[in-house]
């Protein structure tokens, strides 16, 4: 389920920055509105929801006794997530503070 | 931007597992965590230089940011390393590293955007990611989340 509403999201900024290049106007899921806010907020949760996907990659593949080397594919996968979280609390906070 | 995690699924779980051949070294959690913060500490030195690369002018009274020069060559060699990263899983080593250093300057280019119309934005979003970071690894160990969706074992 996590992994769908990533992929849907992942697509749907996918979608709305092709539709930007052809001159379509979706400023609404950037714009400080409670929508675009609550957009943010709804992937922050999402970013939050995958980092519980990657500690449970972590531990099942230690348990599992994967090889070294996979503990630095699973650091970067956490490491994606975690850059994800920041990226997106960012555009959150910005948001907010543009309504003041 | 990486805006997505195509690294962690059941595919490459299995395929990983695959490889892992006969090797007596094996993954444990907590060198997983000390590597994360090994690539934390990258990733933040590398942000602070590219915080330090973005030039502020002043036109018309107005503050305006300037991406330097090299800025879309990182971005593009970046995107190339993650996705090579997200399936080579033997080159994880080097594939995270550089990512981290390709990532981590492009974060901080964009961190001194942001700073400039929200000052002080960045230490607010950094303790923002922080604080989520440790709420969901108690919510994690303590099970009071439990990952149902999948199982890969």
């Amino acid at each position: 389920l996590v992994v769908a509403a990533t992929g849907a999201f992942v697509l749907l900024y996918v979608v709305a920055w092709l539709l930007s290049l052809l001159g379509v106007d979706l400023r609404f899921l950037y714009a400080p509105t409670p929508l675009g806010i609550g957009i943010s907020f709804l992937i922050v949760i999402l970013g939050a929801l995958n980092l519980t996907l990657d500690f449970d990659f972590i531990e099942k593949a230690a348990e599992a006794g994967a090889p070294r080397y996979m503990q630095w594919y699973a650091t970067f996968g956490l490491m994606l997530s975690l850059i994800w979280i920041y990226v997106y609390v960012l555009r959150l906070i910005a948001l907010l503070r543009s309504r003041e | 931007m990486a805006l997505e995690n195509p690294a962690l699924n059941e595919r490459s779980f299995q395929r990983g597992m695959e490889e892992a051949g006969a090797g007596p070294r094996t993954m444990s959690a907590s060198g997983t965590y000390a590597i994360t913060g090994l690539l934390f500490v990258i990733v933040v030195a590398a942000a602070a230089f590219g915080f330090s690369q973005v030039e502020i002018v002043t036109v018309d009274g107005r503050q305006e940011a300037l991406t330097p020069a090299w800025t879309w060559l990182v971005f593009l060699l970046t995107f190339i390393v993650g996705i090579v990263g997200a399936f080579a899983y033997r080159a994880a080593p080097i594939t995270s590293v550089l990512y981290a250093l390709g990532e981590g300057s492009l974060l901080g280019i964009a961190s001194r955007y942001y700073d400039l119309r929200f000052e002080g934005i960045v230490p607010q979003a950094l303790l923002a990611t922080l604080c989520v970071f440790l709420a969901v690894y108690l919510l994690y160990n303590l099970r009071i989340v439990k990952v149902t969706s999948r199982r890969w074992l």
